[in-house]
């Protein structure tokens, strides 16, 4: 079997791969998708662009067969089709690469594919798969071992195996959800080689993202979503990034949040070999180290799971150091209480927002209350004086322009910016001395993230000392003061501003992967 | 070595039988996503179930059949509630203990009334003629009754079935990642169906073990916990099948073993040598482990944990009774209470060790929540 052979070289040209017209999908109280109408085709990457709560995950589910449209109507190669469930996309050769992919981390990567083969053996034949899975590894340059254990394996080659398995499972139109979350640059070039690959041999790439550097680097065409409707489809070469934005948003974004230098004042915060292992004895920090003044934005940049969150954590006291101290104030200490961090001027915007920073089913003005009833405020005798709470709110809400219908909405109903707003208006309401920011624009759109940076570079200038923790290397770049590279719990390198640059950065991140693919990354940028 | 013998292998291959049964059964259910607890509730509607096939025809094969079918029929009303309707598993189970034991009782009180005198024979033992004269365990594997046969004969057969198998690999795939089931094409509802009327099927059998092979009638509440212990003993064999049949067999021995000694005067020495043993063998083992887990740089191994010193001072104290041989007798009360005991000890030492199925335990929605 050849692997690598074009495929669709049988039908025309020029009818579309894939073709949805009209469709709308409704959730309860939303509509999701509103006569959203677009086509892909052979040896193309089309991307979807949009905010979070666009539509652009619905409409995708609609196309995989995991939920059905109220209206519209799909053609694969020219013919109607319906996808009543993800068997009937899969025997269209309809695939897709989740933004959580969907592996077992406990199989093998043979077995995992055996799991999705068709016919009707009952014995798994793993072996005859794992040939396979090495011949199209091989065609497609996917470096993939069948017999590894998934759970062992990197993010950026679990996605490679979830390309192999959907290319194992015949798959033609190949459909990537927020593919590059958690790849690090050099990953992020491999998978756009991959991808580029794929569709000259003659594949349909569908690129769902709300990154508008990934999407020009990688694209053809772009359809963009607002608001589950269609805004305009581009074709990439002839547009801009600004042409882009505007699409998105639907009004002028400024990509330049102005930021001045920083005139750093006194040590807010100093941490000497900050340790923390976890209970199987591995080390998630291992001996951290810095100093972070007054009014300067310390930026520690790195892929997830590198030890960020556990910094965060130790820093609040949420976890304890194992070993090394840190000092708040004037103690040095291995560990703090969350409130005492509170009561000292410290702040903190957790990476996860729905598990850590709100309560979902509480209400906007409960959120927004939450620590100043712990710090004893707004009461009286243990009771909520809801005069002061409410005229408190209310401002605040205003001041951060959170748009709900009212304080007392729950705040599952906002979307993730207006979300992101609460949780700023609570941490900084207070005027903090510290603000610990962990992927404060994560998920987010270009509006609303613009507004999260603003507010940063505020409080920086005010005499904040701000610690920001991002994946996200261009907002690294853009607000830091002094940029620390963290790789395996470990701060690599702290660089200042003028000597970070997005290329050293990304060699430090990636450095090993950088030797592998020398040769392949010229040809990437060519 | 009394009570070591021949009769108290026997007695604990026997006993362990319809926990083997019931957890395998569990194991099955759990692996694909779905926690029964309600297994106790099972098993007593497979008892009453079997106990009335069996003396309706006179037949006991045709009783266990009944007790299979008593066990699926709580099955669906779980799988309905839990796969169907997406109700708390947990939830569920509780309620279905509760119906199993009530409903198990009252048909039981009526078919007893409407029918005086009833009585079923045992299942007999099946002899394999000279490999039952084998010393110590011959009369404990080969002169058994049938369904201990079976028991065992399950255990390899579901090894198989998770491990050599497409359904098991996606049965698997539904309690970890159900999303990789579901993107293949491969239906998790039905997956979990599976899953759950296997886990009913089994525990009614295993039920049926008791009335028609164990005890030889159908005793209000006769399960007594037998449906935690598999639950347990699901956790304790660290989700593997070959992990489950071992505990299975330790809780088998604990409770033959309690049984033995409810008649004895004094503990003989005998069981301060296996319990020294046990515990030598343990620490022996966590300390090859440490060992070679120590590869991590910088990573001291601690020797000094919880259950490092727990277990050093239960070796110790198991020599020191051993040597003394003091008169230790107990109420039977608190014997039979050992088995139990012995389960939240082992479970204490297990869990934080194992992992269970990640997907355990949540409702599957097919395109998540958006």
């Amino acid at each position: 079997m050849s692997m690598a052979q074009t495929v669709g070289s049988d039908r025309s040209p020029t009818v579309p791969r894939l073709r949805l017209c009209g469709i709308t999908k409704r959730f309860p109280g939303v509509v999701a998708n509103r006569d959203v109408s677009l086509e892909v085709h052979g040896g193309e990457v089309l991307a979807i662009l949009g905010e979070n709560g666009a539509g652009k995950s619905t409409l995708m589910n609609v196309v995989s067969g995991m939920l059905q449209p109220e209206s519209g109507s799909i053609e694969v190669d020219g013919k109607p089709v319906r996808i009543r469930n993800p068997a009937d996309a899969r025997k269209l050769g309809i695939g897709m690469v989740y933004q959580h992919f969907a592996l077992v981390p406990t199989l093998t990567v043979a077995e995992n594919l055996a799991l999705g083969a068709s016919g009707t053996r009952i014995f798994s034949n793993t072996r005859r798969i794992a040939e396979q899975v090495t011949g199209l590894s091989r065609a497609y340059h996917l470096e993939v071992d069948p017999h590894a254990v998934v759970g062992d394996l990197s993010v950026g080659t679990r996605q490679r195996v979830e390309i192999v398995k959907l290319l194992f499972r015949g798959a033609e139109i190949l459909i990537f959800d927020e593919p590059t979350s958690v790849l690090t640059p050099v990953e992020w070039h491999h998978l756009v080689r991959i991808l580029r690959n794929l569709a000259a041999e003659g594949h349909s790439i569908i690129f769902i993202t709300h990154k508008l550097d990934e999407l020009m680097q990688v694209a053809d065409r772009c359809t963009v979503l607002r608001h589950g409707e269609v805004a305009g489809t581009v074709s990439v070469a002839a547009t801009d990034k600004a042409q882009l934005a505007r699409m998105t948003v639907g009004r002028e974004i400024l990509f330049q949040v102005s930021t001045k230098a920083a005139r750093p004042g006194r040590v807010v915060v100093a941490a000497e070999g900050l340790t923390m292992r976890s209970d199987d004895g591995r080390p998630r920090l291992d001996g951290v180290s810095f100093e972070l003044r007054e009014g300067e934005i310390l930026g520690v940049a790195g892929v997830d799971g590198n030890g960020q969150r556990e910094l965060a954590r130790v820093l609040t006291g949420l976890d304890a150091a194992t070993g090394g101290r840190f000092r708040f104030g004037d103690e040095w200490r291995t560990s703090i209480q969350p409130i005492d961090f509170y009561r000292r001027g410290g702040a903190y915007i957790p990476e996860d927002r729905h598990h850590t920073s709100v309560a979902l089913e509480l209400s906007v003005r409960d959120n927004l209350l939450m620590k100043e009833l712990a710090l004893g405020r707004m009461q009286r005798g243990g009771v909520v004086s809801e005069r002061a709470a409410d005229e408190y709110c209310t401002t605040l809400m205003q001041e951060f322009d959170v748009r709900a219908p009212s304080p007392r909405v729950r705040i599952r109903q906002l979307s993730g910016g207006n979300q992101q707003k609460v949780v700023l208006a609570r941490e900084l309401s207070r005027t903090p001395q510290l603000l610990i920011a962990a992927q404060p624009t994560r998920g987010l759109d270009v509006g609303a993230a613009e507004f999260v940076m603003r507010r940063l570079v505020a409080e920086k200038e005010r005499g904040c000392a701000i610690l920001m923790i991002s994946t996200e290397l261009e907002e690294v770049l853009q607000l830091s003061d002094r940029v620390a590279v963290m790789v395996d719990g470990r701060f690599l390198a702290v660089l200042d501003r003028q000597d970070a640059t997005y290329e050293r950065l990304g060699l430090l991140l990636g450095g090993e992967a950088v030797d592998d693919l020398g040769g392949e990354l010229t040809e990437v940028d060519a | 070595m009394q009570p070591f013998d021949s009769e108290f292998f026997r007695a604990a291959i026997l006993i362990a039988s319809p926990l083997l049964i019931v957890a395998l059964g569990e194991l099955v259910s759990e692996s694909a996503g779905v926690i029964n607890v309600g297994l106790e509730g099972m098993m007593l509607v497979g008892a009453f179930g079997g106990f009335w096939g069996a003396a309706e025809t006179h037949n006991v094969w045709a009783g266990v059949a009944v007790g299979l079918l008593a066990g699926v029929l709580l099955a669906v009303v779980m799988a309905v509630a839990t796969i169907e309707a997406r109700a708390d598993q947990i939830v569920v189970g509780v309620a279905l203990n509760i119906i199993g034991a009530g409903v198990s009782v009252f048909a039981f009180q009526q078919y007893v009334a409407s029918r005086p005198n009833i009585f079923i024979k045992r299942m007999a033992a099946m002899t394999i003629p000279g490999a039952d004269q084998l010393p110590l365990l011959g009369s404990a594997l080969f002169r058994q009754i049938p369904l201990v046969y079976v028991g065992f004969a399950l255990v390899p057969l579901v090894w198989i079935a998770f491990f050599r198998t497409r359904w098991g690999l996606r049965i698997r795939a539904a309690g970890e990642v159900p999303e990789a089931d579901e993107t293949a094409g491969v239906s998790v509802r039905r997956l979990r169906w599976e899953g759950v009327l296997i886990a009913g099927a089994l525990a009614g059998v295993g039920g049926a073990f008791l009335s028609i092979g164990l005890v030889g009638t159908f005793l209000a509440g006769m399960t007594s916990g037998r449906g935690f212990l598999a639950l347990a003993a699901v956790i304790v064999g660290g989700w593997r099948p070959l992990g489950v049949f071992a505990a299975a067999l330790l809780f088998g021995g604990a409770d033959a073993l309690q049984l033995r000694l409810q008649s004895q005067s004094f503990v003989p020495r005998s069981v301060w040598i296996v319990l020294a043993a046990l515990a030598a063998v343990y620490l022996v083992s966590t300390l090859v482990k440490r060992r070679r887990g120590a590869g991590a740089p910088a990573g001291a191994p601690r020797l000094l944990t919880a259950g490092s010193v727990t277990t050093v001072v239960i070796l110790l104290g198991a020599v020191v009774l051993g040597i003394r041989q003091p008169h230790v007798t107990l109420p039977s009360l608190l014997w039979l209470a050992f088995p139990y005991a012995l389960t939240i000890a082992v479970l204490a030492g297990v869990i934080g060790r194992v992992r269970q199925p990640a997907a355990l335990g949540n409702a599957f929605v097919r395109g998540g929540d958006a």
